[in-house]
């Protein structure tokens, strides 16, 4: 094997090192690979992102799966994160190591693939994450995201979308079987019932559809649950 | 053969599949020094679909190669497979080729400067560029080129003319190239190298060329040919050609034939009547045969009959012994097969009595003119059964070669064309359009006797019939054109005059048609014996062999 699995966070650091020229910090935790890096100027000033930073998110990201694929430990997920201590923020992708080998065997098309990456933003600056947060991820959790991102890429895709529900964030988590939906919202005003509607009809159709991919007989989740903010209804 | 020769030979005749397979096997290299590189992963994934890539390259190679092969080189720009044959495929010696001695010995000449070649270079001669072997077809030239080939000892490639002719434009050209390059690489190889054109008038005619200063394809050809038998660049390779023709010279090009080029000429004639006989025992060795036939009479009966003809008529009678289910060839057999080839299939018509009457006392008035008057020919058969489109036939050959023609002969070929008609008009009173042929034919003897030949009695020598006739007076073509008659009518009237005299051995002879359908030689002697009209045998020549054959030895 290429990339050993008693020395797989030495032999990752080594190849982003001599091919990306970026210094990560590599953690193999149960099942799941940690990769996280810094650096400068995540926005440009065209309020878009760096070229060159996500030049090097995609470098890591490349790295981490060729390391994935080629080594002997088994890694089921590939979570990279990039911070940027000038902006306050950092921006993580969490990939399932199966789509990867997926898509390499053509299995399903390149939209299908992207679709199935897990992206998340948060305001920690430090690239450092502590190892209590670092946990290994299982399937329901990454389910859990996965409708979370999906979801919040389509509220914040169109900025009318955002104003009318006035959903700032979506996270997802994995609770005994359930997958916990929080949506944030930016004011507390609670919605209308025609637009609850409508946000719960688009979150059972992601979910359903991501359930379908990666739990069709239904073992792993057996319900789902939607959290919004105090004052909000819960559903 | 020093080493590093024959490692110039090999890398030039196998230089592109040296160049193919190491880069192929450098290739092969390169991969699996590339698949060793890559990250497990990617090496499992790579030989997992390495066996179907193979096989969707293989397919696309074969594809590739079929189109190219098919399309764009093979069909039109390569030469014939067979046009490279070797020595031992030739086997054909000087003792092979019967007669030609003459020719034989220019050739022998050839063979010695070839295999003389170093201690000529060293005096600092230089061997024939080219050698023109002129002659009517199947004479014998392909062979000469063989025997040629043969005896000296070195390789022989063969190609036609017509090869050389494609509908595109400049492939003949390229032929020419890729010919003479394999013959240098021959003659690198093996001292020297024969390369054999036959058919040459197809790309060695003269070269025409338009106003608008183009030219045939077939310029191009010649040109190229030209240029490689002497051209500008340094041709240090001893390359003879050989080329055969059946045209005249007059035909090919000048630049073809000028020094430096086809400098030596070789004509090859019809075979004299002992050349005959050799290849009429040259050819019956090779077949069970009587051995009491008279081959010299085969040799009489074949006069211009080429040595291709002869061994053609030993093939028929063959056929014609086994369908008659003899066991060996006769001197019928023979005689049968020169009259199939001759004259074609006899197809019998069902006719009325009337018409063969006609016909019998048509050929009967041909016979007995010929018999008669002819100075040259001898009857061999008369026939009233239906061949090659005609009703019946007199067939009739010189007794020897004639190379010329006297006006007594050309007047004698008139008369015996007019004693069809006359024989007709002599019985019937009136004839028939079965004439027509023989008219035109002695038409044009007379016509060719008066104004091409000088032989009228008016006194115009010249041929007129060179002049455009705009240019010729009225008065001088009515005079051409009288004399034309003049003979026609007086030939018309000396025919009536023999048969009228002769009537019953016409009569006999037309009877004797109509009961037998036809007559051979013998019978016709026979019949003129009975009236005392019968003509001097010419004694039948004992023929010996012809001299001992040339070998290179000699």
């Amino acid at each position: 094997m290429t990339f050993p699995a008693d020395r797989l966070p030495e032999t990752v650091r080594a190849l982003c090192l001599k091919e990306q020229k970026v210094d990560v910090q590599a953690r193999l935790v149960g099942h799941t690979l940690y990769m996280s890096c810094a650096v400068d100027g995540l926005i440009g000033v065209d309020l878009d992102f760096d070229k060159k930073a996500l030049e090097t998110l995609e470098g890591v990201m490349m790295s981490g799966t060729r390391a994935s694929l080629s080594t002997d430990a088994k890694v089921d997920f590939l979570s990279v994160r990039v911070a940027d201590a000038r902006l306050g923020s950092s921006i993580t992708l969490l990939r399932y190591v199966p789509d990867i080998k997926g898509i390499l065997y053509m299995r399903y098309s390149r939209d299908e693939f992207e679709s199935r990456l897990v992206i998340e933003t948060d305001g920690a600056p430090d690239p450092d994450v502590s190892q209590e947060e670092q946990k290994d991820i299982t399937l329901p959790d990454f389910m859990a995201r996965l409708v979370a991102s999906r979801l919040h890429r389509q509220l914040t895709g169109n900025p009318l979308v955002s104003v009318f529900l006035r959903v700032s964030q979506v996270r997802g988590r994995a609770d005994g079987g359930e997958v916990v939906l929080v949506c944030v919202r930016a004011e507390d005003e609670p919605l209308s019932e025609s637009s609850l509607d409508v946000l719960d009809a688009a979150v059972a159709e992601v979910a359903l559809d991501v359930f379908k991919k990666y739990d069709p007989n239904g073992l792993l989740i057996h319900g789902l649950l939607k959290k919004g903010p105090p004052g909000n209804r819960p559903r | 053969m020093g080493l590093l020769r024959r490692f110039k030979i090999f890398w030039m005749n196998h230089w592109l599949a040296v160049v193919l397979i190491g880069s192929s096997v450098l290739l092969v290299l390169a991969t699996i020094y590339g698949i060793s590189k890559l990250e497990s992963f990617y090496r499992t994934m790579t030989l997992a679909t390495l066996p179907l890539q193979l096989l969707m390259t293989g397919f696309s190679a074969i594809i590739f190669v079929f189109l190219y092969s098919t399309v764009l080189q093979g069909r039109m720009g390569r030469l014939g497979k067979k046009s490279r044959i070797s020595l031992s495929d030739v086997k054909v010696t000087f003792k092979d080729v019967i007669g030609l001695e003459n020719a034989k010995k220019e050739a022998l000449e050839v063979v010695q400067l070839l295999k003389d070649r170093a201690k000529l270079k060293a005096i600092g001669g230089n061997i024939i560029k080219g050698l023109l072997m002129v002659g009517p077809p199947g004479t014998g030239k392909t062979l000469l080129a063989k025997a040629i080939a043969t005896e000296a000892g070195v390789p022989f490639l063969s190609i036609s003319g017509s090869e050389f002719v494609e509908v595109f434009v400049g492939v003949g050209a390229s032929r020419v190239r890729q010919l003479f390059k394999q013959a240098r690489q021959l003659a690198y190889a093996h001292g020297s190298c024969i390369v054999f054109i036959d058919e040459l008038d197809v790309i060695g005619r003269g070269r025409h060329f338009n106003s608008f200063g183009g030219g045939e394809e077939t310029n191009s050809t010649q040109n190229q040919l030209l240029v490689e038998m002497d051209g500008l660049g340094e041709k240090t390779q001893n390359v003879v050609v050989v080329g055969a023709t059946n045209a005249d010279e007059g035909v090919l090009d000048k630049a073809l034939l000028r020094p430096g080029r086809f400098d030596r000429k070789i004509y090859i004639d019809l075979p004299n009547l002992n050349e005959r006989v050799d290849l009429f025992r040259y050819y019956l060795k090779k077949i069970k045969h009587d051995a009491l036939m008279d081959i010299g009479r085969l040799g009489r009966r074949c006069v211009g009959k080429s040595p291709a003809d002869i061994m053609n008529v030993t093939k028929e009678a063959a056929l014609i012994a086994t369908r008659n289910k003899r066991d060996r060839v006769t001197y019928t057999d023979i005689t049968e097969a020169i009259e199939r080839i001759d004259l074609g299939i006899a197809h019998p018509l069902s006719m009325s009595q009337i018409e063969r009457e006609n016909t019998a006392y048509h050929e009967a008035g041909h016979l007995v003119v010929l018999y008669t008057l002819h100075p040259t020919d001898d009857v061999f058969k008369a026939s009233i059964i239906h061949r090659g489109g005609a009703l019946g036939v007199v067939y009739h050959s010189p007794r020897e070669e004639q190379h010329t023609s006297n006006r007594e002969r050309i007047l004698a070929d008139i008369k015996v064309s007019l004693g069809g008609y006359m024989g007709e008009k002599v019985k019937f009173g009136v004839t028939t359009n079965g004439v027509s042929s023989d008219f035109a034919h002695a038409m044009k003897l007379a016509h060719t006797m008066v104004w091409r030949l000088g032989m009228g009695r008016n006194g115009f020598v010249g041929d007129y019939s060179v002049i455009p006739e705009s240019q010729i007076s009225d008065s001088i073509k009515d005079k051409l054109n009288n004399e034309t008659y003049e003979i026609l009518n007086g030939c018309a009237k000396d025919v009536e005059e023999l048969l009228r005299a002769d009537w019953p051995i016409v009569d006999r002879f037309a009877q004797e048609l109509l009961k037998r359908n036809e007559l051979e030689f013998d019978d016709i002697h026979a019949i003129f014996a009975e009236y005392g009209k019968a003509r001097e045998q010419v004694p039948i020549q004992t023929v010996t062999p012809s001299d001992p054959p040339l070998t290179s030895g000699a």
